[in-house]
């Protein structure tokens, strides 16, 4: 994201006759301060000046007069402030398009404020639109549009490459057919001008003409059912292959681009786009080779024979080429609008039932049927006026596909009747002109098929030419870590506007175990992410054993990791293969070590089905307490250097709890262990206990020292003593 | 642990639960608002002075002037207040607070739609609204509007700006015809 824009030429003469220094940042404010919109509005900063540049005119500020710049998140907007002398002072108000920018500028200005000239905030964060027709780039930030590389041709052949061999045999194929259906008609004509008419054939003849409308007919028949199995095994081959990069891309691309995106969005494309692409392969790209052929070698011939009559056959073409661009962006807009509804009713469908319980229990039944039956009754208007339109559409475009053969009668007729033309010749005319009809009417679809496959591969390539955002070093350390971790001073946040980490230090040996505490929101969760590498920090570093957590290879570094999550995940499958998860190579020897380690193995044993039962969706239901005791059974087996535990327990009865915080002492033992709790008593055997508040480290040390300080630990401590205690008063 | 000063902490502790949960009501008795120098605003109520205030409202779609939440700016925006009825304050306090709550939100209402132009899963709009002439891009995916009531439409862009439509019946028959699609 670009924090130094160009400012329009009055301002930077301005500039230059204000000051002698060079512009550091500077953004475009697109609200004035009485909350319109407005193009008129920079904020421009050098190593010692702030300028506000609107209406002509500019207000300077000494940076040094200057306490601090901050950029305040309000709703769907942002402000700048400034202090100055205790005072805050609004500087500039900016929609939501502007945020991140001058979050960033802000940054950059505090920096100056405090003389450290040298470090520069530069934004990692990517431009969303295109900087020359202003529509939105997708992940692989080419514009669909602007850029000059034919994308979509470079990826559709791509696909095609190594599948050139098959396609090549399928246009010979169709190359044949073709030469086979226009040469059937000339038969006819022969069979009709030379025998029927004169009456002067034999059965031997007939029993030739028969002959050969049977070799035409078989070799069509075995040439079309070979073209289908070919485009059929090269559709799914091909679907097949986006399929597998899509999932695998998936995998590798970070948190962040997963967060970013709709999981049912995500699903569509792997399944969805890659099955539109497979259709558009197998029923519409194999064909276009035959209808192209067909279609240009129909008009040839015509022309040859009579190009009076293949004029008349043409005469309706334009009609129906202006026909379809016309109706069909309306066909397509009210198809999606029947899909917009369709769409509705699934998502309501959805929500009732994932929520059925509570709909029960305040007895929400009919509510909630009438407001499903809205719904179905405005998907039934949309699909019956849609039906409607096509009933009346659709015969409208088959007369006009139709009226070339009816002028062709006419004046071909007309022809034979003046003896300008023989009957066969007229018989053949008319099968040319109703074989036109076919890659006519085909191609009147073409480009709605076009648009559907180009939309589906943006959407699989948006995918997989995204850039990772975890950037992996050329020569990355694979070898087995210790567990001392530094964080050093480590900004980080989901959105560059809102840090959700500030500023954050601390060592820790290997082996020790750090307990996090903070009020939900604080950003205890986001540290075990960044320790975790599911993100890279903004600022800062994380050093593990000395070396930054970037210079590792990531897979390597994931693999000495155990977590132990508040929402168990198992997958479906048995509780083997769960708890083999990370270790696929464990013993059966090490899996019931594992289990009995992590406290499961009596409650596994005790199950029919044992360590081969069937656990997940559809599968065995487990308690929360054996779910989590599975996951650290999971965790055990992988034998991990660096432990997280991120309120592992806070979902449990008491007695689970205890099992659970037996076995993860056992777990914790010569690890280096982050734990979150919100239940304190969890972390009592905790080393150190750091105190998140207002996204930076507010207190650290052992339990003894922050009850002794009376801080917030202590403040934390006594209300959950409250809490524990209140049933006891009554 | 001392038993009495433990005593002590669970009965503040209920106090501050207890204040928790009380509605501090802000009315012109007890509660002055003045501009600042620096174009926010001001709080003097019961002997306590607020050298700036954030104002939430409660109901910003469907009350804009009732139960405003007054709150201190700093990051745990504690509530100092609320006001039940703006207008219940002199015509330039009223005036004073609404140029702060319009600081504070910024949802153009649309008045007119020129053209939505749709290409490669994005719309382009291009619009009227209270604010000025503006042009913003909405993803066709789900979730880009949400309907407050039947007749009021909120629609969200790419960058997280919020647009609003007051009144379907507002518009013209063909501007309804270009946003059917999306809502």
């Amino acid at each position: 994201m670009d924090l130094n824009i160009a400012l329009p030429k009055e301002y930077q003469k301005i500039l230059k006759q204000q000051t002698e220094e060079t512009q550091r940042y500077c953004g475009a404010c697109d609200i004035d301060l009485d909350g319109n919109y407005t193009s008129d509005f920079y904020i421009c900063v050098t190593n010692r000046e702030l300028f506000i540049f609107k209406d002509h005119s500019f207000t300077k500020y000494e940076l040094q007069s200057l306490e601090k710049v901050k950029n305040d998140n309000q709703v769907n907007c942002g402000i700048l402030i400034a202090t100055i002398d205790g005072e805050e002072i609004l500087l500039a108000k900016y929609s939501m398009k502007n945020l991140s920018r001058f979050a960033y500028i802000a940054r950059g200005i505090q920096l100056l404020i405090e003389k450290n000239e040298t470090k520069q905030i530069v934004s990692t964060e990517r431009e969303r639109v295109c900087k020359i027709c202003g529509r939105v780039l997708p992940g692989t930030m080419h514009c669909p549009k602007c850029d000059k590389e034919h994308r979509n041709l470079k990826h559709f052949y791509e696909i095609c490459k190594p599948y050139k061999w098959p396609l090549l045999i399928v246009l010979i194929m169709m190359m044949i057919g073709t030469t086979l259906d226009l040469g059937q008609q000339f038969v006819f004509r022969y069979f009709i001008d030379g025998f029927l008419i004169p009456q002067t054939g034999t059965l031997l003849n007939i029993a030739l003409f028969f002959l050969a409308l049977l070799f035409v007919s078989v070799t069509s028949a075995v040439l079309y059912l070979v073209r289908y199995f070919i485009c059929n095994r090269l559709g799914t081959s091909i679907s097949l292959d986006l399929r597998s990069k899509l999932y695998n891309k998936i995998q590798e691309l970070s948190l962040t681009f997963i967060n970013k995106r709709h999981p049912g969005a995500l699903i569509h494309r792997v399944s969805g786009d890659t099955d539109r692409i497979r259709t558009f392969m197998q029923d519409t790209f194999c064909d276009m080779f035959g209808q192209f052929v067909t279609l240009i070698a129909l008009t040839v011939v015509m022309l040859i024979l009579n190009w009076k009559l293949a004029l008349a056959a043409f005469v309706f073409v334009p009609l129906i080429i202006v026909s379809a661009r016309i109706f069909w962006p309306h066909v397509d807009r009210i198809y999606r609008k029947q899909w917009f509804k369709y769409d509705k009713i699934n998502n309501k469908l959805q929500d009732v039932l994932s929520g059925i319980r509570v709909v029960k229990v305040f007895g929400k039944e009919k509510d909630e049927t009438d407001k499903f039956t809205d719904l179905n009754i405005e998907y039934a208007h949309v699909e019956t006026s849609n039906e409607k339109f096509f009933a009346t559409f659709y015969p409208l475009l088959s007369f006009l596909l139709a009226a070339g053969s009816y002028l062709i009668v006419y004046l071909g007729g007309t022809d034979v009747l003046q003896g300008k033309m023989s009957p066969g010749e007229l018989v053949q005319f008319v099968s040319y002109s109703s074989m036109l009809l076919g890659p006519l009417s085909w191609m009147s679809f073409l480009p709605r098929r076009i648009i559907q496959m180009t939309t589906s591969l943006e959407r699989v390539y948006d995918v997989l030419d995204e850039v990772n955002d975890i950037l992996e070093q050329p020569n990355t350390i694979q070898k087995p870590i210790e567990g001392n971790i530094s964080l050093q001073n480590i900004v980080f946040g989901y959105k560059s506007f809102e840090p959700v980490i500030d500023g954050i230090s601390l060592d820790v040996k290997k082996g020790e175990m750090i307990g996090i505490v903070g009020s939900s929101g604080s950003g205890k969760s986001t540290i075990i992410n960044l320790i975790m590498r599911l993100y890279d920090v903004d600022d800062g570093s994380i050093l593990v054993d000395g070396i930054n957590i970037k210079d590792y290879d990531i897979r390597n570094y994931h693999k000495q990791l155990g977590v132990v999550l508040q929402e168990t995940f198992l997958f479906s499958g048995t509780i083997l293969n769960n708890i083999r998860f990370a270790k696929p190579d464990a013993t059966m020897e090490d899996v019931i070590y594992a289990a009995k380690r992590a406290n499961a193995h009596e409650f596994i044993c005790k199950l029919p089905d044992g360590y081969n039962t069937y656990v997940g969706e559809r599968g065995y239901t487990l308690s929360g307490g054996e779910k989590q005791r599975i996951s650290i059974a999971r965790a055990i087996l992988n034998d991990p250097k660096i432990l997280i535990l991120d309120e592992a327990t806070s979902a449990l009865d008491t007695e689970s709890e205890y099992q659970i915080q037996e076995a993860m002492e056992r777990l914790r033992q010569g690890r280096t262990t982050f734990a979150i709790a919100h239940r304190l008593s969890t972390l009592r055997n905790a080393d150190r206990i750091m105190v998140i508040d207002d996204h930076k480290c507010a207190e650290i040390g052992t339990h003894d020292e922050l009850l002794r300080k009376k801080g917030i630990y202590y403040g934390l401590v006594m209300a959950q003593l409250q809490m524990s205690k209140t049933p006891v008063e009554k | 642990m001392d038993t009495r000063k433990e005593k002590d902490i669970l009965e503040i502790e209920k106090e501050n639960v207890a204040e928790l949960l009380k509605i501090n009501y802000l009315t012109p008795e007890n509660a002055e608002f003045q501009h600042t120098k620096g174009g926010f605003v001001s709080l003097k109520t019961n002997d306590r002075f607020y050298k700036r205030v954030n104002f939430h409202r409660t109901f910003p779609f469907t009350d804009k002037d009732s139960f405003i939440s007054v709150r201190e700016p700093d990051d745990k925006a504690r509530e100092i207040g609320i006001i039940e009825n703006l207008q219940a304050f002199d015509a330039e306090t009223v005036k004073i607070l609404n140029e702060q709550m319009n600081l504070r939100y910024f949802t153009p209402k649309i008045l007119k739609i020129f053209s939505i132009k749709e290409e490669y899963g994005y719309a382009y709009w291009s619009v009227l609204t209270d604010k000025g002439p503006c042009k913003f891009t909405m993803s066709t995916g789900s979730g880009s509007t949400a309907k407050v009531t039947d007749r009021h439409v909120l629609i969200k862009d790419i960058d997280e700006n919020r647009y609003e439509i007051m009144d379907l019946d507002d518009l013209t028959t063909k501007e309804l015809k270009k946003i059917d699609l999306y809502i």
